[in-house]
């Protein structure tokens, strides 16, 4: 499993930015998952500039909410991720079978249309009285618009009831630049090494981009906006938990270009909450993690309680007991390090803990 | 001696503090949430504004930390921060306010009773 993983996270590391996440739409994500892209994108962008893309993503994430089954939490999921040209958003849901048709109808009659005919088209639905179940049908059509027909979906039947349905489209970063057409096949493969690491799980949000304190805070609101008191959605130990991680990511990761990137990933199922950290560090620093790691494994509650005393009461230091905190927390379970060697003198590194339900 | 008060505001990532002397009567308050990125930025400074707004005055300070969410470089920052103040003021008293439903500050402020055992130190639950 770890080397699914690891391959995950290599092919993802070349993104810019890129969120997962997979669970129940019911809870609405759409707006706490938008806070945390709407975050990275101003690393990159002028606010200006990217509003256009948070608008096909709330339309896309809230698609979902309004129009998948709820059947089952693992069939619904969204994927947005950029590249250096284009800006990639899809989505999956499960959704009745009485109602492909007409969404399938829906978007055939979009493909290949021109931006003329569909600003022709969003104007006469726009103008009509007709409306559809949840709003006036615009959604699709001012996507398609958006993003120039740069789309594609899929229905595949489930059972006599249900099918999953996916639609994928792509951005332009420079609006209206039309030259690098999306690399459509990235997505699938992304999707597919994504279901591959997490298709089991009751839920999961991945996370690859900058862990300034700006991504923690959103990360820390949709916890708390989407996630139930059983889930850890307002559990301050696992959010402790989380800002000492992601902390230290920030901390300890190697800079590119003023900006600290690594990925998380939170995976809740019937046995609790994992918890894991990607990032690269220097050598010096994973060796270091490495026996720090195996020291705070090998210690009970009372040793790690005489541990973080020692270190903070070392004044010749600055060194914090965040890590010491989360064995603390998370004892019995162990937190999982383990380092990969790199040409020029950095680490790849994995930690992991586990949070099991009480 | 007229009533002086520094206060800094609470912002995202660090908490509000109010530093006040009052006829004899020297408090610091430290009220909020602590998780800076670098808690050296916010601590360093603070307590240079500490020994430069007490100064002659540094006897008998109250400290009050009412902190609902503390990083670990903040804890360790704040440990420093006591240390230096107690060291110039053997009459340092200070008040540790949780939460009763916040075990992770309860903990944190017996850690630090703990540690500064010669330290006139109490722990308070709030009411809710």
């Amino acid at each position: 499993m770890l080397n699914t993983r690891l391959k995950l996270a290599e092919h993802c590391s070349k993104f810019p930015f890129i969120i997962f996440y997979q669970g129940n739409y019911e809870n609405m994500p759409a707006f706490a998952l938008l806070k945390i892209i709407e975050k990275n994108l101003s690393l990159f962008f002028k606010k200006a500039s990217f509003k256009p893309l948070l608008y096909v993503v709330i339309e896309a994430l809230q698609n979902v909410e309004r129009y998948s089954t709820h059947k089952g939490q693992s069939g619904d999921s969204s994927l947005i991720y950029m590249d250096e040209h284009n800006f990639y958003i899809y989505s999956q849901n499960l959704i009745e079978n009485e109602k492909v048709n007409e969404l399938k109808n829906r978007l055939d009659s979009l493909v290949n249309k021109s931006r003329e005919e569909l600003d022709q088209k969003f104007n006469e639905v726009l103008a009509s009285e007709i409306a559809t179940e949840k709003g006036a049908g615009l959604g699709l059509i001012d996507i398609a618009r958006k993003t120039h027909n740069r789309l594609f979906y899929e229905f595949k039947k489930i059972d006599d009831s249900i099918s999953s349905y996916c639609l994928g489209f792509a951005l332009p970063l420079e609006r209206n630049n039309l030259e690098h057409f999306p690399n459509f096949e990235e997505t699938f493969a992304v999707v597919n090494k994504l279901n591959t690491c997490f298709g089991n799980n009751q839920s999961t949000l991945y996370y690859g981009g900058d862990f300034s304190n700006n991504f923690v805070h959103a990360l820390l609101n949709f916890l708390k906006t989407v996630k139930k008191e059983t889930e850890g959605g307002t559990n301050k130990v696992l959010h402790h938990i989380l800002i000492e991680l992601t902390q230290n990511v920030k901390k300890h990761g190697v800079r590119h270009n003023e900006i600290t990137k690594g990925q998380l990933t939170l995976e809740w199922n019937k046995e609790g909450l994992s918890v894991t950290t990607y990032n690269e560090v220097l050598e010096t620093h994973a060796q270091k993690l490495q026996e720090k790691t195996n020291k705070l494994n090998a210690s009970d509650k009372k040793a790690l309680t005489a541990y973080s005393k020692e270190v903070l009461t070392d004044f010749s230091t600055d060194s914090g007991v965040g890590l010491i905190d989360v064995a603390a927390l998370v004892h019995p379970e162990k937190i999982f390090c383990h380092t990969i060697k790199k040409p020029n003198f950095t680490n790849d590194l994995i930690l992991s803990i586990k949070i099991k339900n009480e | 001696m007229s009533n002086e008060v520094y206060e800094i505001k609470a912002l995202e990532d660090t908490p509000a503090v109010i530093l006040q002397k009052n006829k004899g009567v020297n408090t610091i308050l430290i009220k909020g949430l602590s998780m800076p990125e670098n808690a050296l930025d916010f601590y360093t400074p603070l307590s240079e504004k500490i020994f430069a707004f007490f100064d002659e005055n540094f006897c008998g300070i109250s400290m009050e930390i009412d902190l609902h969410y503390m990083n670990s470089m903040s804890n360790k920052q704040l440990m420093k921060l006591i240390r230096g103040i107690a060291a110039k003021d053997n009459a340092l008293k200070i008040n540790w306010i949780y939460s009763p439903t916040d075990e992770l500050i309860r903990m944190k402020g017996e850690e630090i009773k703990s540690i500064f055992l010669q330290l006139n130190m109490s722990l308070t639950e709030k009411k809710v």
